[in-house]
């Protein structure tokens, strides 16, 4: 009788336990220093769906990276995770984990929360696969006290005016860029900007193998890099502190993802009144403008959304305005929610350069290009921030395209 | 006169008398194996099945979400000696394992001489042990800054030339292995001099006033007596430091974070860098089983030397 007891017991509580786990959605990401955020937006998402969304932080990114990819290899994905985009997302597709969510984007843009131009940042061939967590363009932030004080009037307009401002800068006694190689991905930075300030079409060539590292195309951006490296123009890639010369003063200004307006406001600066933001004009007038876009996206696996179909009631509002707002006030961050208020004054300065100047939204070098030469191609360009002359440059575009070469000989 | 005859058993005797003691041996070794059972299946659990599952992982396809069950054969073993990284990496690790070799024992066996019956020879010997119970990446921060563009060592480089100097000791290919190795020294110092003074310590002292009657000097005091009683501890340090040496990874990451060519400083962070950085899943694994065989073929060879000194001792 007692272990008919037990047993039942043990079937009440096992019922119990996986009617729960059923409801309990874990919402798994790795951007540290964005828990407001994180918790904001679940509770928000919980609140929508009516299911129990907690928020859980992994670092660092490639424990996360594994955590994530041995979840889906062993069959259990995880139901809510943030990932990127581009071609990190393209494999994720491939494994068929990912839902559509065609719908909740219809959804959105016929209300008006988003555009096309968002949707495409995160689909693949037609289909969305996720909504996004941040989307960041890539202005040059500059200090208003050092212009001011080197005689600059307004932003450069054209690239003669970019060098002018330079040398003005650099003649009061400034470092014209703040051009740090922190955790050894920031070399991307610079490559990425002159390649589109040269020939957009061309760095979207670089990430599908169609233009090589080591042609007259990257030549002519490592052309720029060099001189400017020659004028004096960047501050120490080897400093450790990507935002220290740009907030004690020393350099002039910052080619940033816009996030990083925030970060630059814990440090004392205020947006829009300290800094402000332009967007770098193009070598000769003739080139497409463009931006650098950086889109951090939220996706939700298949499964997950068939064991709990209110899960979508939970994507509905992440794409919604008070979505963008909560994420926006909890961390300053930006989700492209064309209805959300701003959440600093650079990100409405960038907003209304973008709405003014309509640029072509580029998808940043990292995400576009194969996972596979993500790290090996960029710790090239660190390796040539090092050491900046013709002769390295040379060097390294010459490595960049045998380990470029190499990998799409093995496609 | 005779000796007395040895009275034989009957063969059925002897038969059951070895019977009788198979089977007292197989009970014996029945509860000798209870009491293992927790130490195997720990072992079992922990350490054998994720060695076997490394190595069967290397012999698959598996890369970032695919490919855990596609047979691959010696593709990722072939692969290791087609790419310049895994030899840079090779090279820089037979650095480690020389420079933590060598130099930590040699100034090691220095300290524990130099010490040995000196006055506030404990202050001394737990000022020298005090970095070894720091966390390697609490060290290697901290000597970052040593060695940053605007750190210690520039800086008084700086005051002694009047000269700004701002050299890059760990963005340079020439000086970072040694920077960073020099570090590891100055961090495992004193467990070595602790090892090494335990040692000096078991050592006896007849013979080495006997030799000193004899109108030895202190040199040959130490290469003739000294040394070889010394060298059963000489060898479990050097086991130690080779395997530290090979497996060398915390200082190297935290330390070097800003140079380009991080994955090439040692074959354990080349490891690394392919599993978890590019998600190389099975590539990592090959790294991990040819690292492993080599960390096993040395430490197989210096306790086999061990054992054939111990022996000799006795």
């Amino acid at each position: 009788m007692k272990i008919v007891t037990l047993l039942a017991s043990a079937a009440v509580v096992g019922a119990i336990g996986t009617a729960s786990n059923a409801q309990d959605i874990t919402f798994s990401y790795d951007k540290n220093g964005w828990e407001a955020g994180f918790q904001a937006l679940s509770d928000g998402a919980g609140e929508a769906s009516g299911l129990s969304i907690t928020p859980q932080l992994q670092t660092p990114t490639d424990r996360y990276q594994a955590f994530v990819q041995s979840s889906i290899a062993g069959g259990n994905p995880p139901p809510l995770f943030t990932w990127w985009n581009g071609k990190q997302l393209e494999s994720l597709v491939e494994t068929g984990e990912l839902a559509d969510l065609s719908a909740a984007w219809d959804k959105a843009i016929s209300e008006g929360s988003f555009s096309e131009v968002e949707k495409a940042q995160v689909s693949v061939g037609d289909v969305p696969y996720a909504v996004p967590l941040n989307v960041a363009r890539w202005p040059v932030l500059y200090s208003k006290a050092a212009f001011e004080a080197a005689g600059i009037a307004q932003p450069p307009q054209t690239w003669e005016e970019l060098i002018a401002a330079a040398d003005a800068l650099k003649a009061a006694g400034y470092t014209p860029f703040n051009a740090p190689n922190v955790g050894g991905w920031m070399g991307l930075i610079w490559f990425s900007e002159l390649m589109i300030r040269t020939n957009p079409d061309a760095f979207v060539g670089l990430t599908d193998g169609s233009v090589p590292y080591n042609g007259p195309e990257v030549q002519a951006a490592f052309d720029i890099w060099v001189d400017f490296y020659e004028r004096g123009y960047f501050t120490d890639p080897r400093e450790q502190d990507d935002t220290r010369f740009f907030v004690n003063g020393e350099a002039g200004m910052w080619l940033i993802g816009e996030w990083a307006a925030g970060v630059l406001e814990t440090k004392g600066m205020v947006p829009g009144e300290d800094f402000g933001a332009f967007i770098m004009p193009t070598v000769t007038p003739d080139v497409e403008n463009s931006i650098i876009v950086e889109t951090a996206p939220i996706v939700v696996s298949r499964q997950a959304v068939e064991q709990n179909p209110e899960l979508l009631q939970a994507i509905d509002y992440l794409m919604s305005p008070a979505a963008g707002n909560a994420i926006g006030e909890a961390n300053g961050i930006f989700n492209g929610n064309l209805k959300a208020e701003a959440p600093n004054a650079i990100v409405a300065e960038v907003n209304e350069l973008i709405s003014t100047e309509q640029p072509r939204g580029i998808v940043r070098w990292w995400e576009a290009v194969p996972p596979d030469l993500q790290g090996d191609l960029v710790s090239q360009m660190g390796a040539f921030m090092l050491d900046p002359t013709a002769e390295n440059a040379q060097q390294v575009m010459n490595d960049m395209e045998a380990l470029n070469a190499d990998y799409w000989s093995r496609q | 006169m005779n000796s007395p005859a040895i009275p034989q058993l009957a063969p059925s005797i002897l038969v059951e008398a070895r019977r009788r003691e198979r089977s007292a041996a197989v009970r014996s070794g029945r509860v000798a194996l209870l009491f293992m059972a927790p130490a195997l299946l720990m072992v079992s659990l922990f350490l054998l099945a994720p060695v076997v599952f490394n190595i069967v992982l290397s012999f698959t396809r598996w890369q970032r979400f695919s490919g855990i069950d596609e047979f691959a054969g010696f593709t990722n073993y072939e692969r290791l000696f087609g790419v310049p990284y895994f030899s840079e990496a090779v090279l820089n690790t037979g650095m480690w394992v020389v420079g933590a070799l060598v130099l930590p024992l040699a100034f090691g066996l220095g300290l524990a001489m130099l010490l040995r019956g000196l006055p506030f020879e404990e202050t001394f010997k737990s000022l020298f042990f005090l970095p070894r119970v720091l966390a390697p990446t609490a060290v290697g921060t901290l000597w970052y800054y040593v060695y940053a563009p605007h750190g210690v060592i520039n800086s008084i480089s700086s005051a002694v030339t009047g000269q700004p100097i701002d050299y890059g000791w760990l963005f340079e290919a020439g000086t970072i292995t040694p920077a960073i190795i020099f570090t590891f020294v100055w961090q495992t110092l004193g467990i070595n001099m602790v090892l090494l003074l335990l040692g000096l310590a078991a050592v006896p002292r007849d013979p080495i006033e006997a030799a000193r009657v004899d109108g030895a000097s202190n040199w040959q005091i130490f290469r003739h007596i000294i040394w070889p009683l010394l060298l059963p501890t000489v060898l479990v340090v050097t086991i130690l430091n080779v395997v530290a040496g090979f497996t060398a990874f915390d200082l190297l990451w935290v330390m070097a974070t800003g140079y380009p060519g991080q994955r090439t400083l040692s074959l354990a962070v080349y490891m690394y860098y392919e599993t978890f950085a590019k998600s190389s899943w099975a590539y990592g694994a090959a790294i991990a089983v040819v690292l492993s065989t080599m960390v096993v073929l040395v430490s197989w060879a210096l306790t086999t030397i061990q054992s054939r000194v111990e022996e000799r001792i006795r």
